[in-house]
C-alpha cells in the first residue's frame, strides 16, 4: 500500500477519531485506527464498539490497501509534523510515513482483526445543525454519567402533538427543550447517548454543514450520522425513560422572576463557600426579596440580597445545589429567569422569560435546619 | 405452545451459555473472549424439534453483532450444538440483554409447562431447577455484570452524599405528590373542592346508600347509574358527595371532561348565552362534557327556558353515555314547578334520599373535619358539639371558629371555649324564618299535600294530626307565638292543646329521623320564602 495525503487533512481527520479511540480496550486492535487506501481515496476509521467514526480523507493513493495504526502514537506523530505532503507506504508490518525531512516506521497489526462497521438502514432524520446545537445547549447538560443507567446518560427525543420534544434527565433534575419542528405522526421515540451527540456537535461545527442528517436503525440499535466527509456511529440507548412529564410541577405557591445577572453574580459569591458543602445555597424568599446564603464550616458565609427579583406567593426557605442554578443560566442567557416552588422539598420549575421553549425543573436539597 | 418446539427458560439458557462459554474460553485469547463472547450472552433458546434449535444471541451494538456473526459464528455454533444436542440456527439481536432476560421471565410465567417436557433433555441435568425456577431471574442476570433497573420502579440514582442530599426526582414521593397536584389543579378548574374526597366523607346509616352509590358512579362514570340523583336537608353531604365523585373521576381519568356548576349558575350562563347570542357555544360546552354535576337543581324548576335548555342537555348527554349527577333539597316528585318531562327523567336514574345525620355521625363528620383542618379536638368534647349542632355545614363553621381561636388568639381546646363558641355559633347561624302564619300553614298543608281548612279546621285522623302539630311547632318554635294566639289559627284550640302538640313534635324528633327531616326540610322552605 503506497498513498500520499496533505498533514492537514490527516491531522484534521484525526482529531474526528479522537474520541472514538478508546485508550484501553479490552481488545487491543481498537486503540488502533484503520487506514484504508482505496482508488477513490483514504478512509480512516476508529470505534470502541460502542461509538464510531469513519472519515475520507482527500489522498492519492498509488497502491491500494488496509492496515490498523497504533492510534495514539499516530495522532501524536502527525500532529506535530509540519504541514505539507506526507507518504505512507506499508510492507510487511511496518507503515514508513514521510514527511518532507522525516521517515518514521511504525509497526502496525494486521487488518484482519479491526471489527466491521454495520451497515445502517432505516429511517432517515433531518435537523438543521442549529437546531441541533440548541438541543444540546438546553438539555445536554442535565444527563447522568453514570454508564449503570445508559438510558439517564441520554437525551430523549420524544415526538409530541406540540412537536418534538427533547429531554434529560440525571434523576435530580430534568431539562426539557421544545424543538420547533414538525415530526412525523409515527416518528419513534430515540434515545442518543448525550456524550455522543455532543461529538456530533463538535465535528459539525468543524464540518460546518448547515443540515443533518441521521438514519435511524430500530433492528440494529444504531443511529448513523453522515456529515460531510465524517460518518458518525452511535448506538440507539434502549430502556424505559423515567415519567418525566409527570414530575413537572404545576402548582405553585411562591414565584420569583429573577434578574439573571443578579442571580449568577450572587451564586459565583456564594459558590465560594457553597464548594466546601455539596455546592449548597439557600435561598429565603420573603416578600421584600430574595436573600441567598452559603456557609463554609471552615471558612465562613455568604448573604447577599438578590436585587431585582419580583417575588408572589408564600415566603419560603429552600436550599438548591448551586450548580443546577448555574448550568440553566448558563444554558439560557435569559435576562430573567422565573421559578414556581410551592414547598421546601418539592421539585421547582425553572422558566427562562426570554425562552419559553427550555423548562427545568430542579430538586431541592433536604436540608436539616 | 406445542409439545415439539420449545423455550427453555432463564435458567436453561443461562445453564447452556455457561457450558458453552467454558468451551469458547479454551479457544479465544481472554481479549476476544471477554470482547465478543462476554458481552454478547445467549439470551433465548428454542428447541423445535428433537435435532433443530433456535438460538437467540444478543449484543449490545450493531458493531458486535456484525463482527460476532462475521468471525466468530463457527465456534459459537459448534460449542451450542455440543450441549443442546441439536443442530442449532443462530439468530444475532441487538438490544440490553437483561431487557431481553426481563422478557423472557416474563413469558416464561405463561409457560412453565413447557419447561416439564424438556426438562430430560438437558445434560447434565441443572442443579437445583425447580428453585431456581421459582425463583425470579434476576439474580441470574447479574452474573452479565447487569443487574436489571430497579430503576423500573424508582430512578433513585446512587447518592453518596450522605447528609444533606438531593431528593430524588423520580421518587414514588415526587411522583404522588406531582399526581395530586396536578389533580387538585384540574379540579380546581372545574371548581370541585379538594378536601371534599370519599376519604373525608364520614358512612353512617343514614348515608351510607348514597356513598355507596357515589363511589359506583365514580369509579364506572357513564355505567353505573345514570343519572344519579341525591336529595335531602341542608348540610347532610349532598355537595360533598358530587365533589367526591368529580374528584375521583379525575383521579381515575385526568383526561375526563368535568363539568360541575349549580343550579344557579347554569341559569346565569343561559341566560347569559341567551342575552349575546352565544346559545352554540353553551351548547358546545355542556355537551362535550364526559361528566354533569350540578348541585341543587332544584333552582331551575320554574325557568321555563333554563328547563327547556337543561332537557335537551340533559338528553344529548345520556345518549353518549356520559355520567350525570343532579342534588337537590328536595326529591323530584316534590318539586311542584318542575316540568314532568324532567321529573320522568330524573327518577329514571337512581334517586337517593341522604337523610339528617345522627349524632353519631355528626360525631364522626366532626372528628373527620376536624383532622382535615389539622385540629385536635378530644372525642368527648366533640360529643358535646355534636349534641346541639344539626348539621354537617354548622360543624364546619365551628370547626373554623375553633381553629381561628386556637391559631389566633392561642387559646387551647377546652369544654368553655367550645362552650362559647357553641353559644354564639348555633344562635348566630339558625335559619331566620320570617313569614306569616298563614304562609307557615299553607306551606305545611303544601308538603302533606294537604287542605289548610283541613288543618285548621277540627277532623283527627292521623295525617291531619301530624300536620297540624307541625305548624304549631314550627309557629311556636320559630315566629315564637304566643300559644293561645296560636291556639286561634287552629280553630280557636285551647293553648293547652298547643303546648302538647309542641312537646310531643320535640320528643318526636329526636325519636323519628325521617320526621325531624321533615321538620327540617320545612324550616328550609321556609326561610327560602322568608324576607
Amino acid at each position: 500500500m503506497k498513498t500520499h495525503v496533505l498533514q492537514e487533512n490527516l491531522q484534521r481527520g484525526l482529531t474526528y477519531l479522537a474520541k472514538a479511540i478508546p485508550s484501553n480496550p479490552q481488545l487491543p486492535v481498537l486503540s488502533s485506527v484503520l487506514f484504508e487506501a482505496t482508488k477513490s481515496g483514504v478512509i480512516i476509521s476508529a470505534t470502541d464498539l460502542y461509538f464510531g467514526v469513519r472519515v475520507h480523507l482527500q489522498a492519492s493513493v498509488d497502491t491500494e490497501g488496509t492496515i490498523v495504526i497504533p492510534g495514539k502514537q499516530l495522532k501524536e506523530l502527525i500532529s506535530s509534523l509540519p504541514n505539507g505532503k506526507l507518504t505512507l507506504e506499508y510492507s510487511e508490518g511496518t507503515l514508513q510515513i514521510k514527511s518532507e525531512k522525516t521517515k518514521t516506521k511504525l509497526q502496525c497489526q494486521s487488518a484482519e482483526d479491526y471489527p466491521q462497521f454495520p451497515q445502517v438502514e432505516g429511517e432517515t432524520y433531518t435537523f438543521s445543525s442549529e437546531e441541533l446545537q440548541a438541543i444540546d445547549k438546553f438539555v445536554g447538560f442535565s444527563t447522568s454519567t453514570d454508564q449503570a443507567r445508559p438510558v439517564l446518560t441520554s437525551i430523549l427525543f420524544e415526538p409530541t402533538e406540540k412537536g418534538l420534544m427533547t429531554v434529560s434527565t440525571d434523576g435530580f433534575r430534568l431539562s426539557t427543550y421544545k424543538v420547533s419542528k414538525n415530526v412525523k405522526g409515527d416518528a419513534e421515540k430515540l434515545l442518543l447517548q448525550a456524550k455522543a451527540l455532543q461529538e456530533v456537535n463538535r465535528i459539525v461545527k468543524q464540518v460546518e454543514e448547515t443540515e443533518i442528517s441521521f438514519i435511524v436503525s430500530q433492528e440494529l440499535k444504531q443511529v448513523y450520522f453522515s456529515i460531510g466527509d465524517v460518518e458518525i456511529y452511535m448506538r440507539l440507548i434502549e430502556g424505559e425513560y423515567p415519567p418525566y412529564e409527570k414530575i413537572i410541577p404545576t402548582i405553585f405557591t411562591t414565584e420569583v422572576e429573577f434578574q439573571a445577572s443578579e442571580l449568577d453574580d450572587n451564586i459565583k459569591r456564594a459558590m465560594i463557600f457553597a464548594r466546601d458543602s455539596s455546592n449548597i445555597i439557600r435561598f429565603a424568599i420573603t416578600e421584600e426579596g430574595v436573600e441567598i446564603s452559603a456557609t463554609s464550616p471552615s471558612l465562613g458565609t455568604y448573604t447577599g440580597q438578590i436585587a431585582g427579583s419580583k417575588v408572589s406567593g408564600k415566603h419560603l426557605e429552600i436550599a438548591f445545589n448551586a450548580k443546577y442554578v448555574q448550568d440553566i443560566l448558563k444554558a439560557v442567557q435569559s435576562e430573567t429567569v422565573w421559578m414556581g416552588m410551592s414547598e421546601s422539598l418539592k421539585p421547582v420549575l425553572c422558566r427562562p422569560s426570554d425562552f419559553p421553549a427550555a423548562e427545568y425543573v430542579i430538586m431541592p436539597f433536604k436540608v436539616n435546619e | 405452545m406445542s409439545t415439539s418446539s420449545v423455550g427453555l427458560t432463564t435458567a436453561q439458557v443461562q445453564q447452556i451459555w455457561k457450558q458453552a462459554c467454558a468451551e469458547l474460553q479454551l479457544q479465544l485469547s481472554p481479549a476476544v473472549y471477554s470482547t465478543w463472547i462476554v458481552s454478547n450472552p445467549l439470551t433465548h433458546m428454542m428447541f423445535l424439534d428433537e435435532t433443530q434449535a433456535l438460538a437467540t444471541i444478543t449484543s449490545p451494538t450493531a458493531f458486535h453483532s456484525t463482527n460476532l456473526k462475521k468471525n466468530l459464528h463457527l465456534q459459537i455454533k459448534n460449542a451450542l450444538d455440543k450441549h443442546t444436542g441439536r443442530n442449532c440456527n443462530i439468530e444475532y439481536k441487538i438490544g440490553d440483554p437483561s431487557i431481553a432476560f426481563a422478557h423472557n421471565a416474563q413469558s416464561e410465567q405463561n409457560s412453565q409447562h413447557g419447561f416439564e417436557s424438556i426438562k430430560t433433555d438437558i445434560t447434565p441435568p441443572p442443579i437445583e431447577f425447580s428453585q431456581r425456577n421459582d425463583a425470579s431471574a434476576f439474580p441470574e442476570m447479574q452474573s452479565f455484570g447487569q443487574v436489571l433497573p430497579q430503576a423500573q420502579q424508582s430512578y433513585s440514582a446512587s447518592n453518596t452524599s450522605v447528609s444533606p442530599r438531593v431528593g430524588d426526582l423520580f421518587s414514588e414521593q415526587t411522583l404522588s405528590s406531582a399526581q395530586t397536584d396536578r389533580i387538585s389543579a384540574i379540579s380546581r378548574k372545574v371548581g370541585l373542592r379538594s378536601d371534599y374526597v370519599f376519604e373525608t366523607f364520614a358512612v353512617s346509616t343514614t348515608n351510607e346508600m348514597a356513598h355507596a352509590a357515589a363511589t359506583a358512579v365514580s369509579n364506572r362514570p357513564g355505567s353505573a347509574y345514570n343519572p344519579l340523583f341525591l336529595y335531602g336537608g341542608v348540610g347532610v353531604g349532598k355537595t360533598h358527595l358530587m365533589h367526591a365523585i368529580g374528584n375521583n373521576i379525575i383521579k381515575n381519568d385526568p383526561n375526563k371532561k368535568i363539568i360541575y356548576s349549580t343550579g344557579e349558575e347554569f341559569t346565569n350562563e343561559i341566560v347569559h348565552a341567551i342575552r349575546n347570542k352565544k346559545a352554540n357555544e353553551f351548547k358546545a360546552k355542556y355537551r362535550s362534557a364526559d361528566v354533569l354535576l350540578i348541585d341543587d337543581i332544584q333552582f331551575i324548576a320554574g325557568k321555563n327556558a333554563v328547563q327547556e335548555e337543561f332537557f335537551h342537555t340533559f338528553n344529548a348527554l345520556t345518549k353518549q353515555l356520559s355520567q350525570i349527577v343532579l342534588t337537590s333539597d328536595r326529591p323530584p316528585h316534590e318539586m311542584n314547578l318542575l316540568e314532568d318531562r324532567l321529573r320522568s327523567r330524573f327518577e329514571a336514574g337512581l334517586m337517593i334520599d341522604i337523610g339528617q345525620p345522627s349524632f353519631e355521625l355528626r360525631t364522626a363528620i366532626l372528628l373527620v373535619k376536624a383532622k382535615a383542618a389539622r385540629v385536635d379536638i378530644p372525642i368527648e368534647l366533640a360529643k358535646t358539639i355534636a349534641s346541639q349542632v344539626e348539621s354537617a355545614r354548622k360543624i364546619e363553621g365551628i370547626i373554623t371558629s375553633i381553629r381561628s381561636e386556637v391559631e389566633l388568639k392561642r387559646r387551647s381546646i377546652t369544654p368553655e371555649l367550645i362552650e362559647e363558641i357553641l353559644r354564639v355559633e348555633i344562635t348566630e347561624k339558625r335559619p331566620v324564618i320570617k313569614v306569616t302564619p298563614a304562609e307557615i300553614i299553607r306551606t305545611v298543608a303544601n308538603h302533606y299535600k294537604l287542605k289548610q281548612s283541613a288543618i285548621k279546621g277540627t277532623r283527627r285522623s292521623k295525617p291531619l294530626v301530624t300536620a297540624r302539630h307541625i305548624a304549631m311547632y314550627l309557629l311556636k318554635e320559630d315566629l315564637s307565638l304566643p300559644l293561645t294566639e296560636i291556639g286561634k289559627w287552629f280553630s280557636g284550640r285551647d293553648h293547652t292543646t298547643v303546648l302538647h302538640a309542641v312537646r310531643k313534635i320535640e320528643k318526636e324528633m329526636i325519636l323519628d329521623e325521617q320526621f325531624h327531616q321533615d321538620v327540617s326540610a320545612l324550616r328550609m322552605t321556609l326561610a327560602a320564602i322568608s324576607r
